[in-house]
């Protein structure tokens, strides 16, 4: 009997020991809409690349689009001013003649003029667009055709554009050659105010920014996170961060606090609520996009 | 992400549901969080396993418990190590990188919250009260990635896994409250004490368990072995109701539970059927919850709500558990038990030899066995006795039921000055030197100077000052010395008894007791410093001073002399019935005994209290005795009784 209980004892031993397990986990689904999409744009902030990003804020890789149409009510505010603006511009691609990195990589497609192009009734202008970009340490750029643009700066000033909010603005495209005008509207999303709560310092790396905006709630909103040079204008936008429009997010310090933030002086967070949607198909399919933007620049405390 | 979960310790839930303390069965007892009070029913050792599985879907075999429990007299300890008692979340966090501009890849995170292994302690007061606490360790490890930026020359987004475990002990206690064999309740806290290390990471505060504290009462009712009913109610507005019950080997258990924190009404269903032999237990038990469970879950409702239990909460899955418990006794089982204890004669320290041979009380004494055994009674009082004093060992017949003696040995040297309410415990012992059984009593130990009102008890007081008397009367002889050259050898004795009556009654004087002592009796050397006492003080002085130059002596107890009892003292001449004319031509004076040859002998009555001289107490005594013992029968009819001091 005791030998029994003592093989028994061993074999039991040894069956539990092989096949144990641990409890089943269980897998939270996530239903909050408390994501964060992140996207670095920018590599080299010495040398930042205007690939795909252009100051304003609008950030689209073009390479995928056939053609672009994109409308744009854009705010920027300086400690307590804030400047409004609107922009209409619109590039059509050349499929046909790509434009390679020196690695054979796609950077983007030259431009075409097709047409006239007018938004809410005002001829757009014909630009030069020029790509810049850095290869192999060295800083390039590059003049890949023209675009339109339209840009009202304060009071119709240069161009009558306005850019109503939750409303649409009207098309019109005037071809040179064959084919018949094509014109629609593009709607506009709701306005974004954003509101940015930074704490902490760049010194003990402590940075932590709370973004606050008003929210709609029906799709995801677009936060770009730049940095200003002491004495320049322009941002060299470094996260492309995307999250549900539920109207707050924390960013999280490790985010700011690994930045090289003793070279730069103010820090630019971004607001955009887009409406983004495609016309037409094959080499006639058109982005159409619209914007609003709300920039809020901040002295890097 | 700062959150505010309510991830709690164990609550009182336990895999094997709500037994009480019910003592036919071990196993449930190493569930901690419903025995905070760490009561344990083994005798020396126990070991207990917990082995299950879980359905999720698929089956999850976990070691859900490992554990240990020893008794050391009234003290019981255990210990157990858990690893099955554990629950994991995996979850995506949220934040996802974007890599080579396309491809996008979601950041995951996996948090585990266990409770790793206990210590148990309590303590046994008396037969309705315990004691006792434990204390428990649990771990937290938790686990994410995060998109990290890194910044050399150029600025890169890395994917980095930060993790960072949090370790809490947790205290709880519990008591115990046995009013009878069918009313018994519990009391005990949960989460009395968190000690917990800081969190170093604030990617994971706000996940952590909380401390919220609580208490759980639970109360039995038991009216037979083979059905109990408990009821166990939490503070969190949570209970748990059950019926166990034990019959034949078999034990069966029914535990239905609410929790505050889940639904239905009714969570879930904890039967449980088992078999236990003096060796071992073997239970099969489940979990079976009324709520539907899935692998997946809403991480709102967890971001909400959190959890408040760690093996039972709305994520947990039914399961089947196998439990084992080996009882290891390096003690032999119990044969005997001690039902009741009586006693029956106060003691008295002088008398100590007198329990030798008659028992101060009695125990009944039951065999439990299946065998005959031999069951040695034995005793200790507190202040009397250090060692046990063993009584004659006692057959029984097995379930039979005895009367056993209690005997006693009191040290001669002895001294207590006031009666005194003092412990006497009763053991009973079978076939080891642990005994089987133990019983309590008060029992009073009266002055060494009390007696028991029986004359023949007077002759403890005679012999203890031996050493006194024997220099008194040598020294009162001594001084007669030229007297006792002169008279004839067969009239020593009665010349000598003379002389020391003579010297006797110029020291002393009649004093009854004090009435508040009405049954003191005085030793001789204390009569004689204190210069008096009653017929008994005198009595034993005088017959003291006689057997201590080898007269012998006797006591005549009148039993009825008014309604006060009367003691003198009757002293053998040596002289035969041929010699009286020696002491007296009146033959009423003397009384004839014969002696151990058959011989006849003269004795005489002496009235010690008679304090004027020597022929005066023999006239008193005289006319006492034949009036009292001869005239009215007295020692025919038992009035009267002479008692030899040896």
């Amino acid at each position: 009997m005791k030998k029994l209980l003592t093989y028994l004892i061993i074999s039991a031993s040894v069956f539990i020991l092989v096949s144990c397990d641990k409890p089943a986990p269980t897998q939270l689904v996530d239903d909050t809409n408390n994501d964060l999409e992140v996207e670095l744009l920018n590599k080299d902030l010495d040398n930042p690349s205007s690939s795909g990003t252009d100051t304003s804020g609008i950030t689209q890789d073009l390479t995928g689009v056939t053609n672009l149409i994109s409308v744009s009510g854009i705010k920027i505010t300086t400690e307590n001013r804030t400047n409004e603006f609107s922009l209409a511009q619109a590039m059509f691609f050349d499929k046909t003649k790509p434009i390679y990195y020196s690695n054979n990589k796609l950077l983007a497609y030259k431009t075409i003029i097709p047409g006239t192009i007018k938004f809410n009734g005002t001829e757009a202008h014909i630009v030069p667009y020029r790509i810049r970009y850095r290869e192999g340490g060295i800083h390039k750029d590059t003049l890949v055709g023209g675009k339109y643009l339209l840009y009202n700066i304060y009071n119709g000033i240069p161009d009558p554009f306005y850019f109503d909010y939750n409303s649409n603005v009207s098309f019109e495209f005037d071809p040179f050659l064959i084919g018949g005008n094509i014109s629609f509207n593009i709607p506009t999303p709701h306005e974004i105010n954003g509101v940015v709560s930074l704490s902490g310092n760049k010194i003990s790396k402590n940075l932590e920014a709370i973004l606050n905006w008003n929210a709609k709630g029906e799709k995801r909103v677009l936060i770009i996170i730049g940095l200003m040079r002491p004495g320049q204008l322009q941002s060299i936008p470094v996260y492309k961060m995307k999250t549900s429009d539920d109207g707050e997010l924390t960013i999280p310090g490790r985010y700011l606090n690994q930045l090289p933030l003793d070279r730069f002086e103010k820090i630019v967070f971004t607001f955009v609520r887009s409406y983004e949607g495609y016309r037409g198909s094959g080499n006639n399919e058109l982005f159409v996009s619209s914007q609003s933007i709300h920039s809020i620049v901040i002295d890097i405390p | 992400m700062a959150l505010n979960l309510n991830i709690l310790p164990q609550s009182s839930f336990g895999l094997t549901g709500y037994w009480g303390l019910q003592e036919s069965v071990t196993i449930p007892f190493y569930n901690y969080e419903s025995n905070s009070s760490n009561y344990f029913g083994i005798k020396d050792w126990g070991i207990s396993l917990q082995y299950g599985a879980e359905f999720s879907g698929s089956i999850n075999s976990s070691l859900y418990l490992l554990a240990l429990a020893k008794k050391l007299g009234n003290h019981s300890l255990s210990a157990r190590f858990t690893p099955g008692y554990q629950k994991e979340f995996l979850f995506a966090t949220g934040e996802s990188i974007i890599i080579n501009d396309t491809t996008t890849q979601s950041l995951k995170a996996n948090y585990n919250y266990k409770e790793l292994f206990g210590i148990g302690y309590s303590y046994k007061f008396d037969e309705q009260f315990n004691a006792g606490l434990v204390v428990r360790f649990f771990s937290q490890d938790f686990n994410r990635e995060i998109v990290k930026p890194v910044y050399g020359d150029t600025l890169y987004l890395v994917r980095e896994a930060i993790n960072e475990k949090v370790n809490m002990w947790n205290v709880d206690i519990g008591i115990d409250f046995i009013l009878n064999k069918q009313f018994q309740f519990r009391a005990a806290s949960i989460n009395l004490v968190n000690v917990k290390d800081e969190f170093t990471n604030e990617e994971f505060q706000g996940f952590e368990m909380d401390q919220k504290r609580g208490a759980f009462l639970t109360a039995s009712y038991m009216p037979a072995e083979f059905f109990n009913f408990h009821l166990l109610y939490e503070t969190s507005n949570s209970f748990q109701v059950s019926a166990t019950g034990y019959a034949k080997g078999f034990t069966y258990g029914l535990t239905a539970f609410h929790d505050y924190y889940q639904e239905p009404y009714i969570a879930g269903v904890v039967p449980a059927v088992g078999y236990r032999t003096n060796l071992f237990e073997i239970l099969l038990s489940g979990v079976k919850y009324f709520s539907e469970r899935n692998t997946d879950a809403s991480f709102s409702k967890f971001y909400e709500e959190g959890i408040h239990n760690i093996i039972n909460n709305r994520y947990s899955f039914d399961k089947v558990v196998l439990s084992l418990a080996l009882n290891i006794s390096s003690k032999p089982e119990k044969q005997v038990e001690l039902i009741d204890v009586e006693i029956v004669r106060d003691i008295y320290p002088t008398f100590y030899d007198k329990y030798i041979d008659q028992p101060f009380a009695y125990g009944r004494v039951v065999n439990i066995s299946d065998k005959p055994v031999s069951v040695i009674p034995s005793v200790k009082i507190e202040g009397i006795t250090d060692d046990k004093i063993q009584s004659p060992p006692q057959m029984l017949a097995p379930g039979d039921t005895a009367k056993v003696p209690f005997y006693l040995i009191i040290p001669d040297n002895y001294v207590i000055d006031k009666a005194t309410l003092s412990y006497a415990d009763f053991y009973v012992t079978a076939s080891s030197n642990e005994p089987d059984a133990q019983l309590q009593k008060a029992a009073l130990i009266n002055s060494i100077n009390s007696w028991d009102g029986n004359v023949a008890n007077l002759r403890y007081f005679i012999m203890r000052d031996q050493d006194f008397s024997m220099n008194y009367a040598k020294s009162v002889l001594s001084d007669n010395k030229s007297t006792l050259d002169t008279i004839p050898f067969a009239i020593s004795a009665f010349i000598k008894s003379k002389i020391l009556f003579n010297d006797f009654v110029k020291r002393l004087v009649y004093t009854s007791d004090p009435r508040a002592t009405a049954e003191n009796v005085q030793f001789p050397k204390q009569t004689i410093e204190l210069k008096g006492g009653d017929c008994d003080d005198l009595s034993v002085a005088y017959s003291s001073l006689l057997e201590s130059v080898g007269i012998q002596t006797a006591l005549v107890d009148y039993k009825e002399d008014g309604e006060i009892r009367h003691v003198n003292v009757l002293l053998n001449t040596k002289l035969s019935p041929t010699q009286a004319k020696f002491i007296t031509t009146n033959d009423s004076k003397f009384f004839i005994r014969k002696n151990e040859q058959g011989n006849d002998e003269i004795w005489i009555p002496i009235e010690t209290t008679s304090l004027t001289d020597f022929d005066e107490a023999w006239n008193v005594g005289v006319e006492k005795f034949n009036r009292e013992a001869l005239v009215k029968l007295g020692l025919a009819t038992g009035k009267v009784e002479i008692i030899d001091v040896y």
